[in-house]
């Protein structure tokens, strides 16, 4: 029984973390102009589980919010940024 | 300054912000369509280009020059590529290629031709160097040569959502046209995917460029 418990207890908790959204912050090589920079804002913004694309020229980030519950893999974020012409450095999720 | 100066510098100004005309890398990201102008009381050069890798484009462009021998206009079909790119913390740097071929209309005479042409350019957030060079060779008038230099430094370095302001002095040398040789100080603008310039030759010719992409 307790057993039990606990495993729906395990599982719920990991329901509950994973329907948060998402923080992630890119760290991107050759991002130093923001004329230049739109087509990452654009691409990110076309899908549907990203909440908000945030670029900062000054410390190379590209911060992206995704929706509750939604997630975007690595794969996909390096594909956006090489389409978009830059290369990506680093992804850090929070 | 006196105002005539001031006023001359603002009308400048309002000129590129209202000009239609736009301006961007021969390629630009996958899948943006980009319109690009560059205009000079000699040289009106304008291109529609249409990234579908973030390493080629295809492009649609429009000449029309003054030489001491006659008028000269072409329409080409162009394609361009990205031959490199290096992408490093605090720079970018492209070399770009493109190749064409159109129609030419010069004085009465119809013909045809084909345009090479090689771009460099390497940019910081404070500094920003290009370098180009482009051949054309009609069945008909003169052969067009074109190479250009600029230099630009950036007033500030502006972030993402701010318009970014830049000091560029560019030199051109096109010994077929009426002015083989112009060198012109512009005054650069971009914020989000507009881009004008706007200057005038050391002979008073104005130079008008826009660009956007989308």
């Amino acid at each position: 029984m307790k057993t039990k418990w606990f495993v729906i207890m395990i599982a719920s908790s990991l329901v509950s973390v994973s329907s948060f959204a998402k923080d992630i912050a890119i760290t991107v090589d050759g991002m130093v102009c923001s004329f230049c920079a739109q087509g990452i804002t654009k691409s990110f913004k076309k899908l549907p589980e990203i909440k908000s694309v945030d670029v900062k020229l000054d410390d190379h980030f590209v911060y992206l919010k995704t929706q509750d519950g939604k997630d975007i893999s690595d794969e996909s974020i390096n594909k956006i940024i090489l389409d978009a012409g830059f290369n990506v450095q680093k992804i850090e999720r929070k | 300054m006196g105002w005539l100066l001031r006023s001359k510098i603002l009308i400048l100004i309002l000129i590129g912000s209202i000009a239609n005309k736009i301006y961007a890398h021969p390629v630009s990201y996958k899948g943006s369509v980009s319109f690009m102008s560059w205009t000079q009381p000699y040289l009106t050069d304008i291109w529609t280009t249409y990234s579908f890798r973030p390493d080629m484009a295809v492009a649609a462009r429009y000449m029309k020059m003054n030489m001491p021998e006659g008028n000269f206009q072409t329409e080409l079909a162009q394609y361009d590529v990205l031959l490199k790119r290096w992408n490093k913390p605090n720079y970018q740097a492209n070399i770009y290629a493109y190749g064409g071929y159109g129609a030419v209309r010069f004085n009465d005479l119809n013909g045809t031709t084909g345009i090479a042409g090689l771009e460099a350019d390497a940019e910081s957030r404070k500094y920003y160097i290009s370098g180009k060079s482009e051949w054309m060779r009609p069945s008909v008038g003169p052969n067009f040569d074109h190479y250009e230099l600029r230099l630009g430094v950036a007033a500030y370095e502006a972030e993402f959502n701010e318009i970014a302001s830049w000091l560029i002095l560019q030199y051109q040398y096109h010994p077929s046209l009426a002015k083989p040789s112009v060198l012109t100080p512009l005054a650069r603008f971009f914020y989000k995917n507009v881009l004008w310039e706007t200057g005038a030759s050391l002979d008073g010719d104005i130079m008008i460029n826009l660009m956007f992409h989308f």
